[in-house]
C-alpha cells in the first residue's frame, strides 16, 4: 500500500546483474523473466542489517501470535458475520483452529516500513495461498551467489529448509497414513511454480509419492477420500493434499466442494493443507478484529468495516477477500471519493478500511514492501517487492535482500 | 465407490493403488458436465524396442481378451527387459497431461501410446496407429487390423468431464 514518501532506502540499494534467461530456463523458472515479466526481477537488491532482520522476524512472530488470538476470538465471540462465513462452514473452521494448527505449512506476511526508522506495520497475511515462494527460494539465492554472498545460513534465507523440516514433522505425526501427497491448483502458471517448491520440499521431507493434478481432475469422494482417476475403474488415493486454491474461493465459488472437504477432514479421510482456519487469517476481515484487540500494538494499523471510523485520516479500502492489490482504493482524509483505484475481480465483496501506512521509498519514487514467510507459524525467509506507483500490485518487481 | 480389491505395488518408489470398483456410484467431482467416450473391451501386450538410446518403437502388439491384462514389454539395447502394467502407463499419461513428466520410463510409454495401447491410455479410438511408431510395416499392418477389430467391440461410457474449478479464471491465487 502507499504512503508518505519517507526516508529513502537509496543507500541500501545494491545494483545486481539480471539473472540470465538460460539459468531461469534450466531452473524451470523462465516464466519469471519473459513477456509481461521481462522487468519483474529488479536490477537492485536491498541490503538489510541484523537490526532490520530482527525487526522483521519479531514482527512476523508477534503478528502470527496476535492473529491466532484473533481467530480464537472469532470462534468465542461468534464474529463469523465479519467474514461473511455462513453457519454451514463454521464447524470446520472452528475444528480446524482447535486441531490443525500444526498443518499450517506456509504463509507470507506483507509489511509496510521496517527500514530507516519507519515503524513496521502489518498490512496483511497471505496465510492460505501466497506468491513469491519460487522467487524467494530459487531466484534470490541465485542472485546472492552471482554477487558473491556465500553466507545464506541465516533464517531470512532458510525458507526451503524450514519447509522440508515442517513437512517432515507432519509425516512423523501421521505415521498411520500413506506418505502420498497430491498438490493442486486451478492451472495458473505462477501458482504452479510456487507449488513446485512445495512438491520439492515434500519429496525432500520423505513423501514417497508427490503428484501434481489440476483441481478439476481430482475426485473427491464423500466418505472415502481424495483420488486421481486413471481410467474408468482405476483410482489412486492420496492421504495428503496441498492446495493453492484458497478456502474463500472454495466456500463461495464451489460450496459443494467445501462440503466434501468438510466431510473428508472431519472423517479423517485426507489431510488437507493449508488448513481451513487460515481462511480467517487471510481475510481482511481479521484486520478490524486485530485493531480492536490490540489497539496499542505498534504493528497494528487501525482498521474497521465502517468507513466513517477511518474517514478523518488517510485510509485504504480493500475487499474482504482479495489479492494482488485488486479493487484497492485510496482516500485522503475526509474525502469520500478515492484518488486512486485498482480494478479487479473482488469488488463484489464487502470492504474493509485500513489506516494508510508509511512505506519506505527510494529517490526514484519506488515504494518498497518487505515480506516475511511463516513456515509452521515461525518466521522463515524475507523477500521484498517494489513498485513505482501508489500501490503494490501485479506490476511490482521482486527484490532480493543482501545481508 | 466400492473397493472390492486393492493391490499395492511398489515399483521404483512409485506406490500404485490399483482399485477394482465402479465409478458410476461415486458422487464425487460434482460437475454436471459429462462426455461419452469409446473404450476398448480387449487389451494388448505391446513390445517396444529401443532403436536408439532412449528412443523406442513398437515391434509387436498381441491382443488379449482382458484390458487389465495389458502390458508393455520394453526391450533395451543392452539386452535388459522391463515389463509395465496398464496402470503405470495410465498414470504417466495423467501426469504428462498436467505437465508433470518426470518418469524415466516416459519414452517407453510415449512410444506405446502411438499404437493400440494408446486407446487404453485415453487416446481416441478414431485415431489409427501411426506407421512411424512401428519398427516395420508388417507390425503396423497387423496392429491396424487389430485396431479395426477393437473399435468394433468397443463400448461407450459416459463419465464426468471436469470437476471442481473447471472453466474458472486462471488468475493466480497467490497473495
Amino acid at each position: 500500500m502507499v504512503v508518505q514518501h519517507v526516508r529513502s532506502v537509496d543507500n541500501r540499494l545494491v545494483p545486481v546483474t539480471h539473472v540470465d534467461e538460460a539459468w531461469l530456463k534450466t531452473a524451470g523458472l523462465r516464466w519469471f523473466g519473459i513477456g509481461d515479466n521481462a522487468d519483474y526481477l529488479a536490477d537492485a537488491a536491498v541490503r538489510l542489517d541484523q537490526s532490520d532482520l530482527l525487526t522483521m522476524r519479531n514482527a512476523a512472530r508477534d503478528a502470527y501470535d496476535m492473529l491466532i488470538k484473533c481467530c480464537e476470538a472469532v470462534v468465542q465471540q461468534n464474529l463469523w458475520n465479519e467474514f461473511n462465513i455462513p453457519a454451514s462452514a463454521q464447524r470446520l473452521i472452528k475444528w480446524s483452529l482447535e486441531n490443525e494448527r500444526h498443518l499450517h505449512v506456509a504463509g507470507r506476511f506483507d509489511f509496510a516500513g521496517g527500514l530507516e526508522g519507519v515503524p513496521i506495520k502489518l498490512l496483511e497475511f497471505n496465510a492460505d495461498t501466497y506468491s513469491l515462494l519460487a522467487e524467494t527460494v530459487k531466484i534470490q539465492p541465485r542472485l546472492l551467489n552471482m554477487h558473491g554472498q556465500r553466507n545464506q545460513h541465516q533464517w531470512s534465507y532458510q525458507t526451503f529448509d524450514h519447509l522440508v523440516a515442517h513437512f517432515r514433522s507432519i509425516l512423523q505425526r501421521y505415521t498411520d497414513r500413506e506418505p502420498t501427497l497430491l498438490v493442486t491448483d486451478l492451472g495458473n502458471t505462477e501458482d504452479r511454480l510456487n507449488l513446485s517448491i512445495i512438491e520439492e520440499a515434500a519429496q525432500a521431507a520423505g513423501f514417497k509419492k508427490v503428484t501434481y493434478m489440476p483441481l478439476e481432475k481430482i475426485v473427491f469422494s464423500e466418505g472415502e477420500g481424495v483420488f486421481v482417476e486413471i481410467s474408468r475403474d482405476d483410482f489412486i488415493q492420496y492421504d495428503f493434499m496441498y492446495k493453492m486454491v484458497p478456502w474463500d474461493f472454495i466456500l463461495f465459488e464451489e460450496p459443494e466442494l467445501f462440503d466434501l472437504l468438510d466431510n473428508l477432514i472431519m472423517n479423517d479421510l485426507c489431510v488437507i493443507m493449508n488448513p481451513a482456519f487460515t481462511m480467517l487469517m487471510q481475510s481482511k476481515g481479521i484486520l478490524p478484529i486485530m485493531a480492536r484487540m490490540f489497539p496499542y500494538d505498534g504493528l497494528v494499523l487501525k482498521a474497521s468495516a465502517r468507513k466513517n471510523d477511518l474517514a478523518g485520516q488517510p485510509h485504504v479500502c480493500k475487499p474482504l477477500y482479495g489479492r494482488t492489490g485488486d479493487n484497492v482504493q485510496l482516500f485522503k482524509a475526509n474525502e469520500s471519493v478515492s484518488y486512486y483505484e485498482n480494478d479487479g475481480d473482488y469488488g463484489h465483496f464487502p470492504m474493509i478500511y485500513q489506516e494508510m501506512a508509511t512505506l519506505n521509498e527510494d529517490s526514484e519514487m519506488y515504494i518498497y514492501q518487505p515480506s516475511v514467510y511463516a513456515i509452521g507459524g515461525q518466521p522463515s525467509g524475507i523477500c521484498l517487492r517494489r513498485q513505482d506507483d501508489l500501490v503494490i500490485d501485479d506490476d511490482a518487481e521482486f527484490v532480493a535482500h543482501l545481508t | 465407490m466400492d473397493f472390492s480389491k486393492i493391490k499395492n505395488i511398489l515399483i521404483g518408489g512409485v506406490i500404485l493403488f490399483v482399485v477394482v470398483g465402479f465409478l458410476k456410484d461415486c458422487m464425487c467431482s460434482s460437475s454436471e458436465e459429462t462426455e461419452t467416450v469409446e473404450v476398448p473391451t480387449e487389451g494388448t501386450i505391446t513390445t517396444v524396442k529401443e532403436v536408439e538410446p532412449d528412443a523406442f518403437k513398437i515391434e509387436d502388439e498381441t491382443p488379449v481378451s482382458n484390458p487389465d491384462d495389458s502390458r508393455i514389454i520394453a526391450q533395451y539395447m543392452n539386452g535388459n527387459v522391463d515389463t509395465f502394467t496398464l496402470a503405470e502407463a495410465r498414470l504417466y499419461e495423467e501426469q504428462a497431461a498436467s505437465g508433470n513428466t518426470t518418469s524415466p520410463a516416459g519414452s517407453i510409454f510415449r512410444a506405446a501410446s502411438f499404437g493400440l495401447m494408446g486407446y487404453m491410455m485415453g487416446r481416441s479410438m478414431a485415431t489409427p496407429p501411426a506407421a512411424s511408431a512401428y519398427t516395420n510395416s508388417g507390425a503396423h499392418a497387423r496392429s491396424t487390423a487389430s485396431a479395426t477389430r477393437m473399435r468394433s467391440t468397443a463400448t461407450s461410457v459416459t463419465r464426468p468431464r471436469s470437476g471442481f474449478g473447471g472453466g474458472r479464471s486462471t488468475r493466480s491465487f497467490g497473495g
